[in-house]
């Protein structure tokens, strides 16, 4: 009994109550937001039947799981979401939603003149990118999440959206 | 006078009788007569009577109340020990006294673990452990209780904490009690690593938890409900985790804690830079 305390202190420290193991905490936010933005936007009729893609460009694992997760849980309305991951931007195809991660940024002025009018809403998270071609860029102000609106760029690409939606985001136009 | 002198007579021979009681480990016998004893005018401030009253109640309390965190024969034999003492007692005697009470102490301080590891029951234990100080400073009137009252207030936390995010997530309490022990080590101790290091941890917890739980279909409305309250757990994490760093920089679980906290903040640069001291560590 004379030891039990320190036992139960060495074991709170180093098992039970250390930090949550691989949570990332931001891979969460995207995909919460990712889906939110595809109750804001009208989709193309071409592309209201099928999958609903969402390609993702870039290397997070945390972000693959979070969306998969989201994928296996939530429907597009009828669609059934698909997730792809690649390093780069091959302009093959032209999902619903592109997702260029910060250090992939280089494939963004590809992809935005490749899929002009195709109906996909390009999304990235490097500063200015909702100025050069993306409908949607991440940023960080004051330790919250938030995002910048280029609706000319939303337009561009083919997509119809709500006034409420401006009223969220930080207007780039 | 000769019966003056009789009755004194006959409250010694209680004496005697209530040690032989006690000697042939008959204490139903020995505590009749010792109670007599203590209540005479001729024996009630003889500290020998007081001192054997308290190991007759002692033998009483080991039979049927031992382990109780209350128990009238322990408080009467704690009491008249108490009262021997303040008898000034030959040494002998308050050698004796100062033994019973350090068993007492023990057995309080025994409680106060049981209660905490076995009933999760704060409150009680937290009595217990109070009254193994009193105990303890009766016998030793000079013990210094940092040291324990530490390992108690950290012990405390600890289990609390464990049940909380291992077992009851719902169950609020249990992460005030944990908080409350802690903060009273950080009273006690400011710059306590583990007291510190474990309100870090409570704080970022609570807020990716807030974050893993949410639905990924909240509005954007709730979401920044969700990231207001995530976000101030995360920043109140931090200071108590940097306070950590500052007396451990290459303790690899505190680095991986604040890349945690500055990932949750948002701060990329800042876990960035965490996470590449964390590298350079599990490279050596």
């Amino acid at each position: 009994m004379k030891h039990l305390f320190k036992y139960i202190l060495i074991i709170s420290l180093f098992f039970g109550s250390g930090f949550i193991q691989n949570y990332d905490t931001n891979a969460k936010i995207k995909a919460v937001f990712l889906y939110n933005f595809t109750r804001y936007f009208e989709w193309p009729e071409a592309k209201k039947t099928g999958n609903f893609v969402i390609h993702v460009i870039g290397n997070n694992s945390s972000l693959l799981k979070e969306l998969n997760d989201l994928s296996a849980k939530k429907m597009v309305g009828n669609q059934k979401i698909e997730i792809k991951f690649s390093n780069e931007f091959d302009g093959k195809s032209a999902p619903h939603i592109l997702f260029v991660l910060t250090e992939s940024s280089k494939s963004l002025s590809d992809a935005t003149s490749k899929l002009k009018g195709k109906g996909t809403l390009i999304i990235a998270e490097k500063e200015g990118a909702a100025k050069s071609g993306a409908a949607i860029n991440f940023v960080v102000i004051e330790n919250k999440q938030k995002f910048e609106y280029s609706k000319n760029s939303a337009v561009k690409a083919g997509l119809k959206t709500s006034e409420d939606f401006k009223s969220l985001a930080i207007a780039i136009d | 006078m000769a019966g003056l002198g009789n009755a004194v007579f006959a409250q010694t021979d209680k004496l005697i009788k209530a040690q032989e009681c006690y000697q042939t480990k008959d204490f139903k016998c020995a505590k009749s007569a010792i109670d007599s004893v203590i209540i005479h005018t001729d024996t009630k401030n003889d500290p020998f009577a007081w001192s054997l009253r308290g190991y007759i109640y002692f033998e009483l309390y080991k039979k049927s109340e031992r382990n109780l965190l209350n128990s009238s024969l322990r408080d009467s034999s704690i009491n008249s020990i108490l009262k021997s003492n303040a008898l000034n007692p030959e040494a002998a005697i308050a050698g004796s006294n100062k033994k019973l009470l350090e068993n007492y102490a023990a057995g309080y301080h025994s409680i106060c673990k049981s209660l905490l590891s076995d009933s999760l029951n704060f409150t009680r234990s937290l009595m217990a452990y109070e009254k193994f100080k009193f105990v303890q400073s009766k016998a030793n009137p000079d013990y210094n209780f940092k040291e324990k009252d530490i390992e108690y207030y950290l012990a405390a936390g600890s289990v609390f904490q464990d049940r909380y995010f291992s077992i009851d997530t719902t169950n609020k309490q249990l992460l005030d009690i944990s908080k409350t022990c802690y903060l009273k080590v950080l009273d006690i101790e400011p710059d306590n690593t583990n007291a510190n290091f474990s309100m870090g941890i409570i704080y970022y917890n609570q807020g990716a938890k807030i974050m893993r739980d949410m639905e990924y279909d909240v509005t954007l409305a709730e979401y920044y409900v969700y990231e207001e309250n995530a976000v101030k757990l995360f920043k109140q994490s931090l200071p108590f985790m940097l306070k950590v760093y500052e007396k451990e920089p290459q303790k690899k679980t505190v680095i991986e804690g604040l890349a945690g906290i500055y990932d949750g903040l948002k701060d990329k640069a800042k876990s960035k830079e965490f996470i590449k001291k964390l590298e350079e560590l599990n490279k050596k």
